[in-house]
């Protein structure tokens, strides 16, 4: 089973650009897919799309099934489709009981009551709610509804089945151990799987891999540790973790980067140019900087905060782009000592780790 | 307990028991003053057995086909994106905004036995009769589909706001098809709204009065034998058939309000609205021709009663569209004091009505909604009783209760007065009102007040300030649709009005009565521009409640 989507485009009227910009991607059998993005970058469009609940203006959905071989379904209702669907509220039939609701799916496929009522029992098992069927669905918490809403959807046996914000609704605590728990479980099924979420902890936690969206267009599209370590633009090494862009230059294989005078080297992780030789920016995170003594071969900066995190502490370093501007790049680094205090003047050193290069 | 709110509860709890409860009390007593033998009279009586029958039939077959009507209406405008739409959605409530009796007057202009449509009919198909006569069980109906199937498309259009459409969706991706969707999951959640539409629906054919007053050919109805009875002087079988009427109502109301209670859940309106765009040739070629057909349905008794009352009074005989027009009709209106008295009559009565109906409603929502007062539950019970009985029976009441000097009344004697008609649409309109400004109340966090006060706010500025806003649409809605009641009432102005405060309907009744068709339908515009001015008032008070 394979889904692909080409080039798939959808315009709301009134709107200055298309919620939907030509955005292709293949997922791949058993793949459990995480589309992000800040709201309104348009992955859930693309997911309302993929469900059948949106028409597209341009572009194709084709569904490869071993058994059927691949069809068009750019223009099949949701009903034909029949993706399960986990939404965001997860809109559960408020006048079924749990039990109802699971077995829904099979009641709208005719489905004797008595055998839909035993496979929703089955279903309801393997999310961990056994015994729950009879109950009203105003009785549940945030985070058994949204595992009633996944049995609801996978009791039909969806070739793929597409979640929204799966994990929004439900406080901290549960959000840590859901994440978990929806993790194994979207393993263990054997479709696609493809979730839509603002939050990256999410998408590393639970996804093969991650497609970044931005002002309706696809970004980039790989495994989480790839868009960590190798960003091919600005934008996704800005989204995915926390990092600070700093000009740099590339000389053979190592990245050198100066800030007000001072240049330190870095290997290179890789680079991502705009293939004209323009500027280019590195991508620094947290680990790949530490905090010292102002040595001459360092860049100096200001302790702007410290906060303590259990396992170590997080500076926010301050350093000036040139001596006494008013414009500086902060960075973020994890130290396990708090040996420096806040406004105390500080250096900046670049460890020894490997930095992605991204055009500018 | 804040001492003023229990002396507020008490004082509006004794205003509700006078005018709202102790006229009922009068009825039933009064059909019990001559032991049994005015009940004997009922059942023994052929026309009041027949009466009650098709009292029931007209309600149920109004709501039958107010919901064949407004059910898809509702849906078509709220689910789907066709062209025409936005005329259609324009005039979709035009219904309401007839007053009953100019409702029941235009369909007379276009379906009666020399309606406009009639005679198109005729000529048409060539016969030397009208081929359908606008009388008896079908006709009523016919008319109350027009005017009430409004109420199930408001009911049913808010509920479908409310909903969540993320809910079809899911079903749609479980695969069931469309009707299995509807049957299963839209349906059995609208059914709140759609019961709360039915019962409305039934109660204003049971009570209803114009339609079968003017074309009943015959056909008697409970409401207009209990003027029969009153007029023929037999008092006490007036009171039976009210007590009937009034218990017929009652029933309707519980079985109900049990549909409705049975299945309510709180549809929390977080999908998007999104219509669904006709996309199959045939219906989009359907679309804009149907949407024109209804409009012109809906139009048409409005543009009709506009062209009746240009006509000259007397010219329209047998020709299908009056002959002669003439400014006439308005011109004697207004010279003539007797003829512009109604006008005044109904602007003031209604005015007085609604301005105490404006300060004891929301009174009594505050009381509801916003405090623990004592005798606050008997409250919300006084101000929606109004509403489960029928306006020929609470005349009749007030009738019973006012014409006698007591004490029990306070020693008022209202009957035969100028007071007794204001009192009549205070009353009618006490639910439409509490309703609307408890229902805004409501929705406003309690703990606003409560924050205001914390901040050192005088109970009248927090009223001033947090509550008063707070109320404002649903007080500004209410006191619009209360005064549209108002001065179009004819139901119980029919049964109390004397000759020197007759309002604008008895008058377009009488006129009617004397053929002088023109001067009716110039009467029914006046009415119109009326309710228009009301609506438009409420339409600029809004406005500046948006702008704060």
């Amino acid at each position: 089973m394979t889904l692909a989507i080409d080039k798939l485009t959808r315009r709301f009227a009134g709107a200055d650009r298309p919620a939907v910009d030509d955005v292709s991607f293949t997922v791949r059998p058993g793949e459990v897919l995480a589309l992000v993005g800040a709201s309104g970058s348009g992955k859930t469009t693309t997911l309302r799309m993929i469900a059948g609940y949106e028409q597209p203006d341009g572009g194709r959905i084709t569904l490869d099934d071993a058994r059927t071989g691949p069809r068009d379904i750019t223009s099949e209702a949701p009903q034909r489709r029949s993706f399960g669907m986990v939404f965001q509220h997860y809109a559960l039939f408020p006048h079924m009981s749990v039990a109802e609701n699971v077995a829904f799916g099979l009641e709208a496929r005719g489905v004797a009551k008595r055998d839909r009522l035993e496979r929703a029992r089955e279903a309801l098992v393997r999310v961990g709610l056994d015994g729950a069927g009879p109950r009203p669905i105003q009785s549940l918490s945030g985070g058994e509804q949204q595992r009633v809403a996944l049995a609801r959807a996978i009791i039909i046996d969806p070739p793929v089945l597409l979640l929204d914000e799966p994990l929004s609704n439900l406080d901290p605590a549960r959000r840590q151990e859901t994440r978990e728990w929806l993790r194994l479980k979207l393993h263990e099924l054997k479709s696609i799987a493809i979730l839509v979420t603002h939050d990256q902890e999410d998408a590393f936690a639970i996804a093969d891999r991650m497609a970044v969206m931005r002002e309706g267009r696809l970004l980039q599209l790989g495994t989480p540790d790839e868009l960590y370590h190798r960003p091919t633009s600005a934008q996704v090494a800005a989204f995915v973790g926390r990092s600070t862009l700093v000009d740099a230059r590339r000389e053979g294989d190592r990245a050198c980067i100066t800030i007000a005078g001072a240049t330190q080297h870095a290997p290179i992780a890789a680079v991502s140019s705009n293939g004209d030789g323009g500027a280019l920016k590195a991508v620094i995170r947290p680990e790949m900087v530490e905090v010292c003594g102002t040595t001459p071969s360092c860049w100096h900066g200001v302790v702007e905060s410290r906060r303590y995190a259990g396992s170590h502490y997080v500076y926010r370093v301050a350093v000036p782009e040139a001596p006494g501007s008013d414009r500086a790049y902060t960075f973020e680094i994890d130290c396990e000592e708090g040996n420096f205090g806040e406004r105390s003047d500080v250096g900046v050193k670049l460890l020894q780790k490997p930095v992605a290069l991204v055009a500018r | 307990m804040k001492r003023r709110f229990v002396v507020a509860t008490l004082i509006v709890l004794l205003l509700l028991a006078w005018s709202v409860v102790l006229p009922n009390v009068s009825v039933i007593v009064g059909s019990f003053a001559r032991g049994l033998d005015d009940w004997r009279a009922f059942i023994a009586s052929p026309a009041d057995r027949e009466a009650l029958w098709s009292t029931l039939v007209i309600s149920v077959g109004s709501v039958i086909a107010a919901l064949i009507i407004g059910l898809p209406l509702a849906f078509l405008l709220g689910r789907f994106d066709f062209r025409g739409r936005r005329a259609l959605s324009a005039v979709a409530t035009l219904p309401a905004a007839l007053p009953p009796l100019v409702g029941v007057i235009a369909f007379l202009f276009l379906y009666g036995e020399s309606g406009v449509i009639t005679r198109v009919a005729q000529r048409l198909l060539g016969l030397d009769h009208a081929p359908w006569s606008l009388t008896g069980l079908s006709a009523i109906v016919f008319v109350h589909a027009y005017t009430m199937y409004v109420y199930v498309f408001l009911f049913v259009a808010a509920g479908l706001e409310r909903y969540d459409t993320t809910l079809d969706e899911a079903a749609a991706g479980l695969g069931a098809s469309r009707p299995h969707t509807l049957r299963r999951i839209t349906l059995p959640l609208l059914t709140p709204s759609i019961a709360g539409a039915m019962l409305l629906v039934f109660m204003s054919s049971l009570g209803s009065f114009s339609a079968p007053y003017i074309f009943g050919g015959g056909q008697r109805v409970l409401a207009t034998q209990i003027l029969v009875s009153k007029l023929n002087g037999s008092m006490g079988l007036a009171y039976v058939e009210t007590t009937v009427l009034a218990l017929a109502a009652v029933a309707a109301l519980l079985a109900l309000r049990w549909l409705e209670r049975r299945r309510h859940y709180a549809l929390t309106g977080k999908g998007r609205a999104t219509r669904i765009v006709v996309r199959s040739r045939v219906a989009r070629m359907a679309a804009p021709i149907v949407a024109i057909v209804v409009v012109t349905f809906l139009v048409l008794p409005h543009a009709m009663v506009v062209l009746v009352s240009f006509a000259r009074d007397g010219a329209w005989t047998t020709q299908i569209l009056p002959p002669e027009y003439t400014f006439d009709n308005f011109r004697r209106l207004a010279s003539d004091p007797e003829l512009w008295r109604p006008i005044t009559n109904s602007v003031w009565m209604s005015a007085i009505a609604t301005a105490a109906n404006i300060v004891v409603c929301f009174v009594a929502a505050y009381l509801i909604v916003l405090t623990r007062a004592p005798g606050r539950r008997l409250l919300q019970l006084l101000v929606v009783l109004p509403w489960a009985i029928p306006a020929t029976a609470i005349a009749l009441g007030l009738a019973a209760t006012f014409d006698v000097n007591s004490p029990v009344t306070g020693r008022v004697l209202l009957v035969g007065t100028f007071w007794i008609l204001p009192l009549a649409y205070f009353v009618r309109n006490v639910p439409v009102l509490t309703s609307a400004v408890e229902g805004s109340l409501r929705q406003m966090d309690a703990s606003l007040e409560d924050a205001a006060r914390g901040l050192g706010a005088s109970w009248l500025l927090a009223m001033r300030r947090v509550v008063l806003p707070a109320a404002r649409p649903g007080l500004v809605a209410g006191t619009m649709l209360a005064a549209i009641a108002a001065v179009g009432e004819f139901v119980a102005s029919v049964v109390l009005y004397t000759h020197s405060n007759r309002p604008i309907s008895i008058e377009i009744l009488a006129q009617l009565r004397s053929l002088s068709f023109g001067t009716a339908a110039a009467y029914s515009v006046l009415l119109i521009a009326l309710v228009l001015a009301i609506t438009l008032g409420a339409r600029l008070a809004e406005g500046r409640v948006e702008r704060i």
